[in-house]
């Protein structure tokens, strides 16, 4: 192949990939979490309920502090079974989100659903590895990374945002 | 069958004629993803600003001089916020308990008890470990300070002159009685000083203000800014109390984002601050607070509008290293009209930054730019000065197997280092 084809063909590989979309699709993880909180919430004069859950992933290095909250149904299914402290199964999917980046929702804990809401500003996540800073051999304060490490995403690929 | 100038013409018109398009283009979408200056309507902040405003206005007279200090809101005048319940200059001891409600034990001024030396001067304290007059070894013991700090919003990020707005509650949370406090910004100065809680032992405030931080641009557009907010207490040195940070309760705000960053990290670190001798015996240490938090600038972005713009403007001018001598014209406007498109275009990028020491890679991916134009200018300017016939077809197989790889080198090398 002349030098010309060569570049005709890279060019067409390169525009239908872009055209398709040559990147990684939707995935759906498994994961453990362990729960450290669990508050419902009420509205008085009302059977109207939600459920806040906050846990940690065990598995994962570094700090992972999440908040999600849940219908009344979850809350039910959740509550009937399991307290604070209790290691529960999840599933995670890992999607792609409205800011060009990657996002990811628990979708299933426990083997009780919780369907993700679009614009559902309650949930929220603390993603972050800690170190202390050290200046002339001495602890002044600390630094914690927000950025996933390379360690960190190939124990729990998740977290990766972009 | 060479051709005239007739037939010519219309080509090197229209080639002219795009290059000028894109330059304009260029310059319009660089102008455009300029940020707004600073000092933009911001509704919460003015409201703040509108509060202490009514606040300060409020006590008239002879009640202004009787009334309490403002039950948590003290407007601190520039460069720097304070919050400390005011003590009286002259007596020997505040008290801050009682009348106000606070639940502070009766503090005494170290100044008040400093011994002045027979041949005056500065008052200094015998006793303890620091001679200066603002020491206070009747303390008693330092108080361990656990500092909790809470990000809940940055705004007005301005590249330009290294400033910002941010929004933020900080504690304060010892294991034995902490002196009064008064906190200032040393970086920057409060519109909204809020004190929350004020017990022995704990405190809480929040505050609302504009800071200050140098930027480092030696990587831009692939730069990760670290925005500073610094306290200190103004009063009272480390013989009463030291600062310590607190991981547990160092956080950014549900839903913390900075529009066009992302967030690379947050910092504490907590200094011993000593002051070059402003006077006598001034060895007091005093422990300060600073807070970084680190934003890293979308990649893409820097890609899209900085590198790709820079590139096709190389890429169309080196383009013309494939026109032959008969289409002269349309080979210089290849290139001449790009090198206006890219002064615009970094007339443009540099707009929107503060002056540096140094070059940023932009800066270097510039220089690159100008240097293809100038090689591309050059190897079409070659044919002027080899008029032989012979030179001709020499002069364009260098253009295009050798200026086009240098081309690439430069680029590459203006991208890369």
């Amino acid at each position: 192949m002349t030098a010309r084809g060569l570049l005709a063909v890279t060019a067409v590989t390169l525009a239908g990939c872009v055209a398709v979309g040559c990147e990684k699709k939707p995935q759906i993880y498994s994961s453990t979490v362990e729960l450290a909180r669990v508050d419902v919430l009420t509205r008085p004069g009302s059977n109207e309920k939600t459920i806040d859950v906050e846990f940690d992933y065990p598995q994962c290095p570094g700090e992972q502090v999440e908040v999600i909250r849940g219908d009344a149904a979850f809350a039910e299914c959740l509550l009937a079974k399991h307290k604070v402290g209790d290691r529960l199964p999840v599933k995670i999917r890992h999607v792609k989100d409205r800011d060009g980046g990657w996002d990811w929702d628990i979708i299933e804990m426990a083997g009780c659903a919780r369907p993700p809401l679009e614009g559902d500003e309650a949930s929220f996540d603390t993603v972050q590895e800690c170190e202390p800073l050290v200046m002339h051999g001495m602890s002044v304060g600390f630094k914690c990374r927000r950025i996933p490490e390379k360690a960190l995403l190939a124990k729990c690929p998740w977290f990766a945002r972009y | 069958m060479p051709s005239t100038a007739a037939q010519r013409w219309p080509k090197s018109i229209w080639f002219a004629v795009i290059a000028a398009a894109f330059a304009g283009w260029l310059f319009y979408v660089r102008s455009a993803h300029t940020e707004p200056p600073a000092g933009g309507v911001d509704v919460r902040a003015k409201a703040a600003r509108m509060r202490i405003t009514a606040r300060r206005e409020a006590p008239s007279g002879a009640a202004a001089a009787t009334a309490p200090p403002a039950a948590g809101v003290v407007a601190a005048p520039p460069p720097s916020a304070s919050i400390a319940p005011p003590a009286p200059a002259a007596a020997p001891a505040s008290s801050a308990a009682g009348s106000d409600g606070s639940l502070l034990a009766p503090y005494e001024e170290p100044v008040a008890y400093a011994v002045t030396p027979p041949e005056g001067g500065v008052p200094v304290h015998k006793e303890g470990r620091f001679r200066s007059p603002f020491a206070h070894p009747k303390w008693g013991g330092v108080a361990q300070t656990k500092v909790g700090f809470l990000l809940a919003n940055v705004r007005n990020f301005d590249m330009q002159k290294g400033t910002f707005d941010a929004d933020f509650f900080v504690t304060f949370t010892s294991d034995k009685p902490m002196p009064p406090l008064d906190i200032i910004l040393t970086n920057g100065k409060a519109d909204l000083a809020e004190k929350m809680a004020e017990t022995p032992t704990f405190r809480m405030y929040r505050f609302i203000g504009s800071f200050s931080s140098p930027l480092d641009l030696h990587d831009y557009p692939f730069d990760t800014q670290e925005l500073v907010i610094e306290l200190e207490d103004d009063d009272n040195g480390t013989d009463q109390m030291v600062l310590v940070p607190d991981k547990e309760h160092t956080n950014l705000d549900v839903g913390f984002n900075v529009p066009g960053w992302e967030i690379a990290f947050t910092q504490v670190r907590i200094l011993n601050h000593y002051f070059p001798d402003r006077f006598e015996h001034d060895d007091l240490y005093y422990s300060r607070f600073k807070f970084s938090l680190g934003l890293r600038r979308f990649a893409a972005s820097a890609v899209f509008t900085v590198f790709m713009p820079a590139i096709i403007i190389v890429l169309i001018s080196v383009s013309g290293l494939w026109l032959p001598r008969d289409e002269l014209e349309v080979r210089s406007n290849a290139t001449t009209p790009m090198l206006a498109a890219a002064v615009l275009f970094h007339y443009s990028l540099i707009q929107s930054l503060p002056a540096t020491g140094y070059l940023t890679r932009a800066d270097k991916l510039m220089m690159g730019v100008y240097l293809c134009l100038l090689l591309h200018m050059a190897l079409t300017w070659m044919w002027f000065i080899f008029e032989d016939p012979k030179w001709v077809p020499r002069i364009m197989k260098f253009g295009k197997w050798v200026g086009a790889p240098l081309t690439l080198a430069i680029m590459a090398g203006g991208i890369l280092l």
